[in-house]
């Protein structure tokens, strides 16, 4: 649905996007990966054919994208990161005015908006201005106006930021409601936790470049880390600390400030060995638990910073 | 027209660019209504004057017939000695003294002070002078007309009296107000301003939503600045109401005359609007543009120093006609007080080139559909 091929965008002399390529299938939830200044939104204002790019070639729908392919257009729904309604049409005329842009047909709008005020549950603020709403309702007032007139493709950049936590849980339930009646989804992040959870494949970009890309489970099988143990309130000898270090899988280790961090390769019950080495070494401690890899660890390995830096 | 409507709706909904654009010029029209008195009514009330005159001169007898015939209309006359007329003078009851006979034989004035009410006997005065050798031949060879033509002396002198009401030029006091016609043209700019910045994608969000639909951008951004002049335009019509039913100003008689110039002007006003708000200058720059050229440009149009156009046209016509809040005055001149035609003519040219040049630049500019950043 859409293939993104040798992009190249600079600003000045800023690389933005440095080759980049991105394909993604008709149905998915595809996550766009990285963190503030990856070059994610840049992506998305070439792919709209609101940025100039350098080079490269943008196919959506197995056609070329440019300013004047109106009937692609017509299917895409986009919702901006910044929130993009007029701010003295009230709710129901701002969804009306969007989806005008689209669907000409009276009636036929007139259902669309009714079913995108419903489905983002704002049916008892669609008199109420924009600035009359708190910050989870405008961004669902957002998404509204770009998903009433039902396109087959929608981009969603970044439509959580500076929403509460009960907002962002109402519109990561509306993002998957609108992939199952039949959208496909591209959702940039820098929430790792948002994209592991809605998206069915994640591609990681950094410096504009893709740097992963596969399903949430694809990629953390890429990384050396399988699982991260961790042993607070522990006092360790240095000969204890050493012979955990030589344990089957441990690849890394850290002891500070009577916590100890032990990184395991792949494979699993690594949890249970340290506790029966920890039993008969009679080494008492106050709290130990397990991690599985998450997409940071994957995003750490890869790119050698945290995706939240 | 589902959008036009939406975009009609989202202009008129915006209270401070109305406020700028319509009721900012109201307030402003109702201060010099009253700064200048009752424009329209007749307060004028007679000018006290002092006749000396000499018995049995042919000269002086024509002067005093001259002066006799304003008795009423313009003046109220006295005939004293004349150091009756100097003490009256320094007493203030009269406002100035006519000597039939001056020096040079031609009658003289002198008066207390200095004001409008003393410039209009000095106007009689010059009247009276330019035209004397003609009523002297008249007495001389057609003594019984000498009643007639001094009649039709006071019909010019009448004119004088037409155009001095509330202490100021009646003139002078109008340009004041199509000056201020002018700036309220001008101010449709805020509302362009947000039109601007509602069409181009890499100013606001809103735009760049408006940009990736299918909407064709050059039918969105014509639809905005159909929009914004059609406000700008009913709002100056409004304002045209207001003057002359409210404050009961009589502007001339050619209102569609002046609505046109009107409209030609509110093109000018918005277009400047959304040039501005399209670009990717700070809101703070925006509105120093905005605020600071359409007031300099009234400025140098006389809004808030009446006589600062014609110091122009003294000494740099050009800029007059480069002007285009001045072209706009200028244009309701014309129309309305100096009928002059090929005047009108040419002001109403530029002002169109004008209002033509501007659209287009604003059509131009917003039209973009790709850009560097957003």
């Amino acid at each position: 649905m859409v293939e993104i091929k040798d992009l190249v965008k600079r600003y000045g002399d800023t690389l933005a996007l440095d080759h980049l390529d991105l394909t993604v299938e008709e149905g998915e939830i595809f996550g766009l990966l990285g963190p503030n200044g990856s070059g994610k939104t840049t992506t998305i204002g070439c792919m709209l054919a609101l940025l100039k790019y350098d080079r490269g070639d943008i196919r959506l729908f197995g056609r070329e994208m440019s300013p004047t392919a109106y009937d692609l257009k017509r299917q895409i729904g986009v919702v901006f990161q910044d929130v993009a309604v007029f701010d003295r049409l009230s709710v129901q005329e701002n969804i009306d005015y969007f989806c005008g842009l689209y669907v000409p047909d009276k009636e036929k709008r007139r259902q669309l908006v009714e079913e995108a005020i419903e489905a983002t549950g704002l049916a008892e603020y669609r008199k109420k201005v924009p600035k009359k709403l708190s910050g989870g309702l405008l961004r669902r007032l957002n998404i509204a106006c770009g998903i009433a007139h039902k396109p087959r493709l929608i981009i969603l950049d970044e439509p959580t930021v500076a929403v509460d936590p009960q907002s962002r849980n109402r519109i990561l339930e509306d993002i998957r409601a609108l992939n199952k009646s039949g959208s496909t989804i591209i959702y940039t992040s820098h929430y790792m936790e948002e994209v592991e959870q809605i998206c069915t494949r994640i591609a990681i970009i950094d410096h504009g470049q893709q740097v992963a890309c596969g399903t949430s489970q694809e990629l953390k099988e890429m990384i050396r880390t399988g699982e991260t143990v961790t042993v607070e309130g522990v006092a360790l000898t240095k000969e204890q600390q050493q012979h955990i270090r030589t344990m089957p899988h441990v690849y890394d280790l850290s002891y500070e400030n009577e916590e100890l961090k032990i990184k395991y390769e792949n494979g699993t019950g690594h949890l249970l060995s340290l506790l029966h080495y920890l039993e008969g070494e009679e080494v008492r401690f106050a709290n130990v638990f397990s991690e599985q890899p998450t997409l940071n660890d994957v995003f750490l390995e890869i790119t050698g910073k945290e995706l939240r830096d | 027209m589902q959008t036009m409507k939406y975009r009609f709706l989202q202009t008129l909904r915006g209270y401070g660019n109305m406020f700028w654009g319509l009721f900012y010029p109201i307030i402003l029209a109702s201060f010099f209504y009253i700064a200048f008195g009752d424009l329209g009514k007749d307060t004028w009330t007679e000018i006290p004057v002092a006749l000396v005159t000499e018995e049995g001169e042919a000269p002086s007898a024509l002067f005093a017939s001259f002066i006799d015939a304003m008795d009423g209309e313009l003046i109220t006359v006295t005939r004293m000695t004349e150091e009756e007329a100097l003490e009256a003078l320094a007493a203030e009851g009269v406002e100035g003294i006519f000597f039939a006979d001056g020096a040079d034989g031609n009658p003289t004035l002198t008066v207390g002070k200095s004001g409008i009410r003393e410039t209009v006997l000095s106007m009689l005065l010059d009247a009276y002078i330019k035209n004397a050798t003609m009523y002297r031949e008249i007495g001389m060879e057609h003594p019984e007309r000498i009643e007639e033509a001094v009649a039709v002396m006071g019909e010019d002198v009448s004119h004088i009296r037409e155009v001095t009401l509330g202490g100021k030029t009646y003139e002078t006091v109008l340009e004041y107000f199509f000056a201020c016609i002018a700036m309220m043209c001008f101010f449709g700019c805020f509302t362009g301003q947000k039109l601007g910045e509602e069409s181009a994608a890499n100013v606001s969000a809103c735009a760049a939503r408006r940009s990736i639909s299918p909407e064709y951008k050059s039918r969105a951004v014509l639809t905005d600045l159909l929009v914004g002049i059609t406000v700008q335009f009913v709002s100056a019509i409004v304002f045209l109401l207001f003057l002359q039913y409210v404050l009961r100003i009589s502007l001339g008689g050619n209102f569609f005359g002046m609505a046109f110039i009107c409209l030609l002007g509110a093109m000018v006003g918005v277009s400047l609007g959304m040039v501005v708000g399209g670009t990717k200058l700070s809101a703070g720059a925006k509105t120093t543009i905005l605020v600071g050229l359409p007031l300099f440009l009234c400025f140098l149009a006389g809004l808030m120093f009446g006589e600062m156009k014609v110091i122009i046209e003294r000494n740099v016509p050009v800029l007059n006609r480069i002007n285009p809040a001045a072209l706009i005055s200028d244009a309701l001149y014309y129309l309305n007080i100096y009928n002059d035609p090929a005047a009108l003519r040419l002001r109403l040219i530029l002002l169109f080139a004008f209002a033509a040049v501007m659209t287009l630049l604003a059509f131009l500019s917003l039209r973009r559909t790709r850009y560097e950043s957003i």
